[in-house]
């Protein structure tokens, strides 16, 4: 199979579209995006919580991600924007 | 003190540089008031919806792109230094000039009608207004000898709709270089990092910015420039190479070879994710930053865990958990 055809099938494929939804409900809840929020979630979603651990650390501890998001304060303009 | 009188801008942080990337952020802010650009940040600002508004909703990019435009005091223009923000916040303008459509919608969310006089500008195109050679002498420039590998990544390349904008590649040649950094020619300068592949297809992500890392070591870079907070973070944490050079961001290279600051303390102390191999090596002012990027002791670098035997990785891991803790508190202390 070509590269092009593996890279479109699959649970990788799948992956990255829950990767994006992840994204776009962090910037729903908080006005942007909480990343390791979105990374706890994701890896939740997947049942795989253990993958990246020592990367996610190595972030923290480097002061690379926020534990508490950052909020837009008129989170509701944002959340409007959300509903169909 | 700006030793010129300031002009102010509204300026766009961005999720990455507001967190991943603060001592992009800080050295960006820092250089920018010593240049006499007062950076005043954006009023309740949102992400611009990133590459996954793109991705999945047009309409959705739109509106939260257009609801930062909606915020931009008049009279200003609106800075980014996120390439992607950038990019989102000019396709979102783009629309508002050709679309009577998108204008409606603009003026019935946001109240008030689109302003066609806002200017939106990336911050490299700031660098054209100032007189950094002049600056660096005033500020007792430091001798920075140091040969860097340019890497821009793709975001600031254009999209169709926006092929008549400002071209930035050769920006950071020609800035650093006139405070007496020397560009290295390479094959990677524009690569994709493989940017938001890095969570759920970190497989793709690693042989990328190996190649690109290890590119700019063939090269003979002592260390890359980039600018790009997302791609900067995709360098640092994918790259599985044993010795790879160290990665900047360009303001923290600007803000020092312009001696406007050397960033031996706050977000850039000890953020470096590899250690080099050589950093007791590098001399002058360079070296010191390099140093307290790097932090005092080698806890994360590769050469500390090829090492390591069981007492070195208690040790790692105590100081790993010590660094966590520490966020920690700080974090709910101020949270």
């Amino acid at each position: 199979m070509p590269d092009g055809d593996r890279h479109r099938r699959g649970d990788g494929c799948a992956a990255l579209l829950n990767f994006h939804r992840e994204v776009l409900n962090s910037i729903e809840r908080y006005g942007r995006t909480h990343k390791i929020e979105i990374m706890m979630r994701y890896k939740l979603r997947k049942l795989d919580l253990l993958s990246d651990w020592q990367v996610g650390l190595k972030m923290l501890a480097k002061r690379k991600l926020d534990l508490t998001p950052s909020r837009v304060e008129r989170v509701g303009d944002v959340k409007k924007l959300f509903e169909v | 003190m700006p030793a010129r009188p300031a002009f102010a801008v509204s300026y766009f942080p961005g999720c990455s540089l507001a967190t991943t990337a603060k001592e992009n952020n800080q050295s960006l802010i820092e250089s920018c008031r010593k240049m006499g650009i007062e950076m005043v940040e954006l009023a309740d600002w949102n992400c611009c919806g990133s590459s996954s508004a793109h991705s999945l909703d047009h309409r959705l990019a739109f509106d939260l792109a257009c609801r930062n435009l909606s915020l931009a005091p008049q009279g200003r223009p609106l800075v980014a230094a996120c390439p992607s923000c950038t990019l989102r916040l000019k396709h979102a303008q783009h629309l508002l000039q050709n679309d009577e459509a998108a204008r409606k919608r603009y003026a019935e969310l946001w109240g008030r009608p689109y302003d066609p006089t806002l200017s939106i500008r990336h911050f490299f195109s700031l660098l054209a207004e100032v007189d950094l050679e002049r600056l660096a002498v005033e500020n007792g420039r430091q001798g920075l000898e140091l040969s860097f590998a340019p890497y821009y990544g793709c975001m600031l390349n254009r999209p169709p709709a926006l092929r008549s904008g400002a071209n930035y590649y050769g920006i950071m040649e020609r800035t650093l270089g006139g405070l007496g950094m020397r560009a290295i020619t390479w094959g990677y300068a524009s690569r994709c990092c493989g940017t938001f592949l890095t969570v759920a297809r970190p497989d793709i992500v690693t042989p990328k910015v190996n190649a690109i890392l290890q590119g700019a070591a063939d090269a003979g870079a002592e260390c890359i420039v980039t600018a790009c907070a997302m791609c900067h973070m995709n360098l640092e944490v994918r790259c599985t190479l044993k010795n790879p050079i160290p990665i900047f961001h360009f303001s923290e290279l600007l803000s020092l070879g312009g001696a406007l600051r050397v960033l031996s303390d706050g977000p850039a102390t000890g953020r470096l994710v590899h250690r080099p191999a050589d950093v007791g090596e590098a001399s002058g002012a360079f070296g010191v930053f390099l140093r307290a990027a790097a932090g005092a002791e080698p806890l994360f670098g590769h050469d500390a865990l090829k090492d390591a035997r069981a007492a070195v990785a208690l040790e790692i891991l105590r100081d790993r958990l010590a660094g966590v803790t520490e966020t920690v508190a700080d974090q709910l202390s101020h949270g």
